[in-house]
């Protein structure tokens, strides 16, 4: 779905132009090309080998919803694509502009609009940075319970849009359950606001619709989220134990308990002997765990006991409070890039190696089986012939399952085409050794333009539910067409 | 390419996952993706690969793009100085001859008029001439008060002040009548041909006139007297000190006292030259603490401080962004309940009350604050 000739492109600006200002949409090409190369490795390898990437025909920063509306109604009217733009932190090519047209960034709607104190909420617009929100709740002595990895760049409308998980999440929950309300412009410009209450029964949760929904029906522009009291206590515990297995029994057993880490991750014994010793400092061999319970002294105290005696009886080490410390005070250090590792970056996002994260989750009963078959599968057919590592963690734990986040490396894979090539190889069979088992494409970053051709192999028929929806709300297809294998 | 001698730097932060992107004060008040520290690192990576070229957009973009107020480092796990690289890539463009219009035109009001803001030479010291005694100008005196453009131009109650309290202190001084802009603008902005023409000029009038220390109320000139024109071979053979340290001294030696204490709710603003480039934090608040009633710290104080948007030309350059950045810093004013700020650099002064809107809150300069209590 092309934009079109030249003449109605121009048409088009002048009328973005009346809607937000002429500063606000950006026509440069070196624009165009940032907005598209982000961090992702696809895009950046594009890059490496030469290759034009796709571009957006407008990239447009609107200053409210009634704006946005606006800028629907017309890209409605006009047939041209819109793909709504948090952070540009996504790894999974979700707001790579395939198709041309809008590229919608929504990070000048940035107030945090108030906070409820007594029902422990706030009203926050959907381009208000991650940092920011945390760094405005901590003022009055709250927390959004929301610490992801790209705290520093990313949106709440970002990650509404991808059902992002942060490192807390075990405790306070990944974006669908931090979400008690929404306004949502539609594709057709009406705005849809859900009432922001903790519970009802009146009809499916329209919340959950949008709810990773990648910007394929419609455009988040404010959210009501839950806030907490900043913790009086937060304690950390590293335990280390003889294998995998025993780490992963005892953490089963701690979330049956109904004792709730506010995180804990659990490291294969491959990440133990490398990345965790590299970082941290541990030099014990066996899987390592780290873990943190807060709240309130006492109820700490009693989560500390209980979980300590549940890994002692599972093998586990209590390694004390040292390196969770370490941890919690080092957590976003590992990803500055240092004289060391840029030149691992530079060849791994420089066109000469790949790598990715397939992140999936399951239930207990198979996520062992998952783990060890995308090891094996990956070690067979692409480790031992390309040069290649994988390990992984277990870090967002439910009392029924838990998310898996296994990383995967070549050092030699063939370069040129065969390269983009081979990673999407990687991708599907590791992929479907999750759906195989029962788990899912993706856990914490959403399937972006990565994965949406296995979405029928999730859902079934449920697949086909999504495309009605789809069509329903967006029916001449403009919203970030090709996310979610919704074209 | 003067970028290649930083290479490796500059692909720590091309690959760096942006941390700091939001932390950068353009990018977290214009949030354009081109200008966040990562990608145009990233640009600047893709043309040491030959991927990319220089080009006028790529100027405009290392241009709008920094500030030079150094947050950056304050938050980065292995304390990358961006605005080194961008100076780099700046002199890159300088050579080339893509430096955008308004770079151009500081470059020519500096080699003509002396001063980054074209405004005329002879206009220099109007202001300032009715404010400091005339016996003080070219008085012979071994101590000199380097009055600096932005103060000169715009804040003469700021050369009134320090004057005054160095009058006060019995500080014999002199104010010359022969200074030129310092360099830092033109230095930050890549124009490193003009900023030594500067530099020479003014090693040369402090040299002849044989002083032997130089006090000065502007951060910027500040540092680059007393740390760019030693690394770049223009020693002057004289101490140089911020007003502020030399307050703090005057008050320890019992050479002036206050009086009284002013009433209010005062905050401290960090300058961005005077904090992070040059680490002093301590003395401003300690004579602020002792000069009034109530003084409260901002959320992000000394090497965390907002960058209030002013300096080193990228306000005369980029004068939008630089309100736009100026009430970010207001805001936090507000949300900690501060009715007046104080500063220690004239350029943020001015953009600080550029950016005020609604009047609630004051600005002052530190030195004013004093010259009113002894």
């Amino acid at each position: 779905m092309p934009v079109g000739d030249e003449s109605r492109l121009d048409l088009i600006y002048n009328r973005l132009v009346d809607i937000v200002g002429d500063e606000h949409v950006l026509t440069g090409g070196l624009d165009k090309t940032i907005y598209s190369i982000g961090r992702n490795w696809l895009a950046r390898t594009w890059v490496a080998q030469g290759l034009t990437l796709p571009e957006a025909d407008f990239i447009v920063q609107p200053g409210s919803e009634r704006e946005i509306a606006e800028i629907l109604r017309l890209a409605n009217r006009e047939r041209i694509p819109v793909i709504p733009f948090g952070g540009l932190s996504s790894g999974m090519g979700g707001t790579l502009p395939v198709y041309g047209g809008i590229l919608l960034d929504t990070k000048r709607l940035d107030r945090v609009r108030g906070v409820s104190e007594k029902s422990l909420l706030v009203r926050v617009e959907a381009g208000v940075n991650c940092w920011k929100l945390e760094d405005e709740l901590n003022r009055l002595g709250y927390t959004s319970g929301h610490l992801p990895a790209s705290f520093f760049c990313s949106t709440i409308g970002g990650f509404i849009a991808c059902r992002g998980a942060g490192r807390l999440s075990t405790k306070y929950g990944k974006m669908e359950d931090m979400i008690l309300g929404l306004r949502v412009v539609l594709p057709t410009g009406e705005v849809l606001e859900t009432r922001a209450v903790p519970g009802h029964a009146t009809g499916p949760d329209l919340n959950q619709l949008f709810i990773g929904s990648e910007g394929a029906l419609g455009v988040v522009t404010e959210a009501v989220m839950k806030i907490h009291p900043m913790p009086e206590e937060r304690r950390f515990r590293g335990v280390i134990f003889p294998d995998l297995h025993s780490g992963l029994e005892a953490m089963r057993k701690i979330m049956r308990e109904d004792v709730v880490p506010c995180m804990a991750r659990l490291y294969d014994e491959e990440e133990t002997a490398t990345r965790v010793k590299d970082a941290w400092g541990v030099r014990e061999r066996g899987a390592f765990l780290v873990m943190g319970f807060d709240g309130s002294k006492r109820i700490v105290d009693v989560e500390e006991e209980i979980a300590l005696e549940i890994c002692d009886g599972e093998g586990g080490r209590d390694l004390g409070r040292e390196p969770g410390e370490y941890w919690w005070e080092h957590k976003y250090d590992d990803y500055y890039p240092t004289l060391k590792s840029v030149r691992e970056y530079k060849a791994l996002l420089g066109g000469r190696q790949a790598g990715a994260t397939t992140d999936t989750c399951a239930t207990y009963d198979t996520i062992e089986e998952i783990y060890h078959e995308m090891k094996r599968v990956f070690m067979e057919k692409y480790g031992e012939k390309y040069n290649g590592w994988f390990y992984g963690h277990f870090s967002h734990w439910y009392k029924n399952g838990v998310m898996l986040y296994p990383r995967w490396h070549l050092y030699d894979p063939p370069g040129g085409r065969e390269l983009t090539r081979l990673y999407w190889k990687v991708w599907g069979d590791l992929v479907r050794v999750a759906l195989r088992h029962g788990g899912v494409l993706n856990h914490h970053h959403g399937i972006g333009r990565i994965l949406g051709d296995y979405m029928p192999e999730q859902y079934g028929e449920g697949f086909e539910v999504l495309k009605r929806i789809k069509r329903v709300l967006d029916p001449n297809g403009i919203m970030n067409p090709g996310v979610l294998g919704l074209n | 390419m003067h970028i290649r001698e930083l290479a490796e730097k500059i692909a720590i932060c091309a690959y760096c996952p942006f941390m700091c992107k939001d932390i950068c004060t353009v990018y977290s008040q214009t949030k354009v993706e081109s200008l966040s520290p990562s990608m145009h690192e990233y640009l600047l990576w893709l043309i040491l690969e030959g991927k990319e070229k220089y080009s006028e957009e790529v100027a405009d973009i290392l241009y709008r793009t920094c500030s030079s107020c150094l947050l950056c480092q304050s938050w980065c796990a292995t304390g990358q100085d961006i605005p080194e690289k961008v100076r780099a890539a700046r002199m890159d463009l300088v050579e080339l001859g893509l430096t955008p219009k308004p770079v151009r035109e500081l470059n020519e009001a500096s080699l003509g008029e002396y001063n980054p803001y074209g405004r005329r030479r002879s206009e220099r010291f109007r202001e300032v001439s009715r404010v400091i005694p005339r016996e003080r100008w070219d008085s012979g005196a071994e101590t000199l008060y380097f009055i600096g453009c932005a103060t000169a131009y715009y804040q003469p109650g700021i050369a009134e002040a320090s004057t005054s309290i160095m009058d006060m202190g019995g500080v014999e001084f002199s104010v010359d009548s022969g200074e030129v802009c310092c360099g830092l603008p033109q230095f930050e902005l890549g124009l490193l041909d003009t900023a030594k023409t500067l530099m020479e000029h003014n090693r040369q009038v402090i040299k002849d006139r044989g002083y032997k220390s130089i006090v000065t109320s502007c951060p910027e000139c500040y540092y680059m007297l007393s740390r760019v024109y030693p690394s770049l071979g223009f020693d002057l053979k004289a101490e140089v000190h911020h007003i502020s340290g030399y307050i703090k001294r005057l008050m320890d030696e019992g050479r002036i006292r206050f009086k009284g204490k002013l009433d209010g709710t005062v905050t401290y603003h960090d300058p961005c030259y005077l904090g992070r480039r040059c680490r002093i934090y301590e003395e401003p608040r300690l004579i602020l603490r002792n000069a009034v009633e109530k003084f409260v710290e901002m959320r992000w104080n000394r090497d965390k401080a907002y960058c209030g948007g002013g300096g080193v030309g990228y306000s005369i350059l980029y004068p939008e962004i630089a309100v736009k950045i100026g009430e970010n810093l207001l805001r936090e004013v507000e949300k900690i309940g501060a009715d007046e700020i104080v500063t220690s650099c004239p350029t943020c002064k001015s953009q600080l009350e550029r950016s005020i809107k609604n009047g609630k809150v004051k600005v002052h300069d530190l030195t004013e604050i004093v010259s009113q209590l002894i």
